[in-house]
């Protein structure tokens, strides 16, 4: 099992061919990390009261019942299958950048985790559906809890980036109308759009009660700027190319950059949405853990 | 190597370069990326133009610096590398005799002309210019030296002239430049700066129109610095010669080599004359030596009188500091003629300026005064008062021995007039226009004339002929001629007895000046148009008309003078008769008073000759010759140059010369014909330039960079661009501070943009 967890990490992992199986390596990979079950102990309805033996994880001891009667107890829960978790996937060109430090695309990175969301959901058996976007919805996929539903989520999510610009406001306002049952969703996209109209389609979605998870998908050249001599930067999503000189204008930029950042987070904040960066060179169990724990954190 | 300035572009380039070649990268966040280039736009730009210009700069400053000491090398060769053309100004006045050692400041100019020639570049042409008064230009042309004659010089001056061959010798000798430099003789004048700038902005701008290979001029002044030619304010038309000079030192390198030294003690005979007008063998003449002590240090000397080339006479004296002192001798002179008389002042040994140590007198001495009476009243028995009062023994044995001669009014055009010392008018009644312009020449030339007035005189004809009525005549007459007055009884009014033609009656009353009776005399009034009117030295008491007046006439020349015109409202006879009353007008010809008068009137009329004769160093010797003398040419002996053939312009009034080459003082000896007698000219120095003061260098304009000469010779030439030679560590000194801006300037843009 260990040498399924050098898998977490990006260059490792973009050796691999096949979402699927990506996927697969990905979750087994951070099964294995954390040596406990993803299949049992992570619904969200309480079932009963059972005695403590030997073995059991002390984690779920009702700590609470043990004050009152001072023997152990463990919680014992219902598996929950109706829980719909909305995977959004942004395909739009700014997505297909990848920089000299990164061992995939934006996009690429952004698939792994939606592929080993989805497959780590429908072990579950809970539901799960997918969206992809550009300036509008690609494809939608009805959310399903059938194992078999892998598949297809999986195809449509693999497909090459769009030639197209962001337009995550309007097609959030959308989605939080279309999306009738209330569950999870994850977004995932690098967010280079209207940061207002982005946070005000994401204000709605939790308006219609929406957990909303956003992974914030971004290259670490964006964050970090490292370019050295003078470089043509040819512009994704229709943008004007520019020819500078990078280190006299890294200052600038990251100033600009970290404000996007930060305005992006402080928004997300604001709504009480989880808000997780991802640079396409960490591993990738980041992002497992995060929807997890924002799973307990809802469940709790 | 001053090409290297263009690697100055290469920042430029390399920017330019840069901006050609670069990386493509898709971009993402291009919209962040532009936000950034928006902010930072204006900042990188003038960032990148204050690199542009650091980097640009410092590469300018370092090849100058690196290129100064090769230029130097060069002898200040120009950016283009072309030739230079060095003038050499030579200061020729006569302080530059002056020796503070065992060569004078000439000699060490000299020298320093040679150095200058041998530190030059190959192809550096090279003009001479003689500082005298006036200026001359001895090479106008840029003369070249060649790269042999130059080494050898070099040689010559490193070694002391030890250590060239005979064969090397004859090379130098050979070469015209330095020859001309050799033969340089120093004159006995001043030194004319203004005409010297004058010469050498005609030779520089004659180079650069004829010469254009030279790429720039450069001018060496090799002086004393002496006041008398530097100093602005005592110098005429100073301001206009300071300004001259400053364009000259904007224009050119302008160097002075200054061989000058400070406190220099120099005695100078300043004067040398008489007190008398007229110089016989009769009588003894007084002859006054001034000497002055220009030093600060009292000194004892001897002064000495020659005459003719012998030791006559010598006195000691005691000069105190800045001192002037007269010393008189007497002399009786034996032979009539020219006579050339030295004041030598000697025995001082701290006086190391030899040239004003003498002055030269030509002094006219004459067995008698010749004087032509033209008698306008027809008999010859009417000049006898004249002839009794001028020379009353008839055999000049008088104390004023007076030769006489008498023509009729009609022989003036007959007579050699030049022959004369005065010219008396006995009632002449006109004059042809011919007469009057002989008459007019005679004045001018220096003779003395005197006119007796009478009833004979047509006043129209005076004023026309003589009062310069007729276009290109001077005007002679001191008044003009109105009409004779009416009939009375006039007297004379000595006026105070202030004028000398009058002056030794004062006392004598008896003597019968004041007794003397007039019924008619000839009125004079002033010019009108007169710059100044003379005052008369006796008057009519009656009416307050001249009796007497006369005045020194102008000479030929604008500054010169001529001989003194003297009009007496009065006949010398009794010849003029009152038509009415038959009565002569004046009794006055036999009156006591009338010989001594008239002797008078001959002594203020005879100009003894001797501005003419005694002139300063460059100012030309001239003269006439009488029509008899044939030949056409006359040999001058100049001190300096030796005999020297002159040719004679014949003229109607005489056969004129002019001898203008007076360079050195002392006597000069013209003479004509075989059997004649030299005529004697003494040239003497202005002796204004006897003060050795020197101009303190800080007072000339600062562009002009001073050299003192009597520093380490071999670090003169490195000295004489010491403007220049600072300027490539200066330039090093920037490039540094400009690399070390750079660095900063680099390191912080690159801080504050990452």
């Amino acid at each position: 099992m260990d040498n399924l967890q050098k898998y977490l990490d990006p260059k490792a992992l973009a050796k691999l061919q096949g979402l699927e199986l990506r996927a697969r390596t990905i979750v087994e990979g951070y099964v294995s990390g954390v040596h406990r079950s993803p299949y049992h102990g992570f619904s969200i309805e309480f079932a009963e009261h059972r005695e403590y033996v030997q073995g059991d994880d002390i984690r779920y001891i009702d700590w609470k019942v043990f004050g009152k009667t001072d023997k152990y107890y463990l919680k014992q829960y219902e598996e929950e299958t109706n829980l719909i978790s909305y995977l959004l996937l942004d395909i739009s060109e700014s997505m297909s950048y990848q920089g000299p430090a990164a061992a995939m695309t934006k996009l690429e990175y952004a698939q792994c985790i939606a592929a080993s969301l989805a497959y780590l959901v429908l072990h579950q058996q809970d539901s799960v559906g997918l969206v992809t976007f550009d300036h509008e919805i690609r494809k939608v996929v009805r959310p399903g809890s059938n194992p078999s539903r892998l598949k297809e989520l999986l195809e449509v999510m693999d497909v090459v980036a769009a030639k197209r610009k962001t337009a995550t406001g309007p097609i959030f306002h959308d989605l939080a109308e279309r999306l009738k049952k209330r569950g999870v969703v994850v977004i995932l996209s690098d967010l280079f759009d209207n940061v207002p109209a982005m946070l005000a389609g994401l204000k709605h979605m939790r308006h219609r009660r929406h957990e909303v998870i956003l992974f914030h998908v971004l290259d670490p050249a964006e964050l970090d700027f490292p370019f050295q001599q003078m470089t043509l930067f040819r512009g994704l999503e229709q943008l004007p190319d520019v020819l500078a000189e990078p280190r006299s204008l890294r200052r600038a930029y990251l100033e600009h950059f970290t404000r996007f950042v930060r305005d992006v987070k402080q928004g997300c904040r604001d709504h009480r949405i989880d808000y997780v960066p991802m640079r396409t060179d960490q591993p990738l169990d980041v992002a497992l853990s995060a929807y997890l724990t924002a799973r307990s954190t809802r469940v709790g | 190597m001053l090409w290297w300035l263009a690697a100055a572009a290469a920042p430029l380039l390399i920017h330019l370069l840069s901006r050609r070649r670069y990386r493509e990268v898709p971009w993402a966040a291009a919209e962040y990326l532009l936000a950034a280039m928006q902010q930072s736009s204006r900042r990188l730009r003038a960032e990148q133009w204050l690199l542009l210009a650091i980097r640009t700069a410092t590469i300018v400053c370092i090849v100058i610096a690196v290129a100064g000491p090769y230029l130097e090398r060069l002898g200040g060769a120009t950016a283009a590398g072309q030739p230079l053309h060095k003038i050499l100004v030579i200061d020729g006045s006569f302080s530059m005799a002056y020796k503070p050692g065992d060569a004078s400041r000439f000699e060490q100019a000299k020298q320093l002309a040679r150095d200058i020639v041998a530190r030059s570049s190959q192809g550096d042409g090279f003009s001479l210019v003689l500082m005298t008064a006036p200026a001359r230009t001895i090479v106008g042309s840029p003369a070249l030296v060649s790269d042999e004659t130059r080494t050898m010089l070099d040689r010559l001056k490193r070694t002391s002239g030890q250590n060239l061959s005979p064969e090397e010798d004859l090379k130098l000798a050979d070469d015209d430049f330095l020859r001309e430099i050799h033969d340089l003789k120093l004159p006995h004048g001043g030194g004319d700066l203004a005409g010297a700038l004058d010469r050498v902005n005609e030779i520089i701008a004659a180079g650069h129109k004829e010469y254009p290979r030279f790429g720039a001029a450069e001018v060496y002044f090799i002086t004393d610095l002496g006041r008398t030619s530097w100093d602005s304010s005592k110098v005429a038309g100073g301001r206009a010669m300071s300004k001259q000079l400053l364009k000259l030192a904007g224009s050119t390198r302008l160097t002075v080599v200054d061989v000058g030294q400070e406190h220099s003690e120099n005695l100078a005979v300043v004067g040398l004359g008489s007190p008398q007008r007229i110089f016989t063998t009769k009588a003894p003449v007084e002859l006054a030596t001034q000497v002055r002590n220009f030093g600060d240090q009292a000194h004892h000397a001897r002064v000495e009188l020659s005459v003719d080339g012998q030791r006559a006479q010598e006195r000691t004296i005691d000069l105190e500091p800045q001192a002037r002192q007269t010393v008189t001798f007497t002399h009786q002179f034996d032979a009539p003629g020219d006579h050339a008389i030295e004041a030598t002042l000697s025995g001082d040994a701290s006086d190391s300026l030899e040239i004003d140590n003498h002055r030269w007198l030509s002094l006219s001495v004459k067995q008698a005064l010749e004087t032509l009476i033209v008698n306008g009243e027809g008999s010859r028995e009417h000049a006898r008062y004249l002839l009794n009062a001028l020379d009353p023994y008839r055999d000049g044995s008088a104390s004023l021995p007076v030769h006489v001669e008498q023509i009729a009014d009609g022989g003036l055009l007959e007579v050699e007039l030049r022959r004369f010392d005065c010219i008396i008018l006995s009632n002449v009644g006109q004059f042809t226009p011919a007469e009057g312009r002989l008459l007019a020449d005679y004045v001018q030339s220096g003779g003395g004339l005197v006119a007796f007035l009478g009833d004979r005189v047509d006043p129209q004809n005076y004023n026309l002929e003589l009062g310069g009525g007729r276009e290109k005549t001077p005007r002679l007459l001191p008044a003009q001629l109105d009409r004779p007055a009416d009939l009375g009884h006039y007297s004379f009014d000595p006026l105070g007895y202030k004028d000398l033609m009058v002056h030794e009656f004062q006392g004598n009353e008896r003597a019968g000046l004041l007794t003397t009776g007039v019924s008619r005399y000839f009125r004079l009034k002033a010019w009108k148009n007169a710059k100044q009117t003379p005052p008369p030295a006796l008057a009519i008491r009656e009416t307050g008309d001249p009796a007497i007046v006369g005045q020194q006439a102008e000479g030929k020349r604008p500054g010169e003078v001529g001989g003194r015109v003297i009009l007496v409202a009065l006949p010398a006879s009794f010849a003029a008769i009152d038509p009415i009353s038959k009565e002569p007008w004046s009794n006055w010809p036999i009156k006591n008073s009338f010989p001594p008068v008239v002797q008078n009137l001959l002594i203020a009329a005879v100009n003894s000759s001797i501005a003419e004769r005694n002139v300063l160093v460059g100012k030309p010797l001239e003269s006439a010759l009488p029509k008899a003398q044939a030949s056409n040419m006359l040999t001058v002996d100049d001190p300096g140059r030796g005999k020297q053939q002159i040719r004679v312009a014949a003229r109607e009034d005489g056969n004129r010369w002019s001898y203008p080459s007076t360079w050195l003082s002392g006597i000069y000896r013209a003479q004509f014909g075989g059997d004649q007698q030299p005529q004697l000219f003494a040239v003497n120095v202005d002796t204004a330039e006897s003060d050795l003061a020197k101009l303190d260098p800080r007072e000339l304009p600062e562009q002009i960079s001073v050299v003192p000469a009597w520093s380490d010779l071999d670090q003169r030439p490195a000295a004489s661009i010491g403007a220049r030679a600072g300027e490539h560590r200066w330039y090093l000194c920037a490039a540094l501070v400009l690399l070390l801006t750079e660095t900063v300037v680099t390191w912080w843009f690159g801080y504050r943009a990452s």
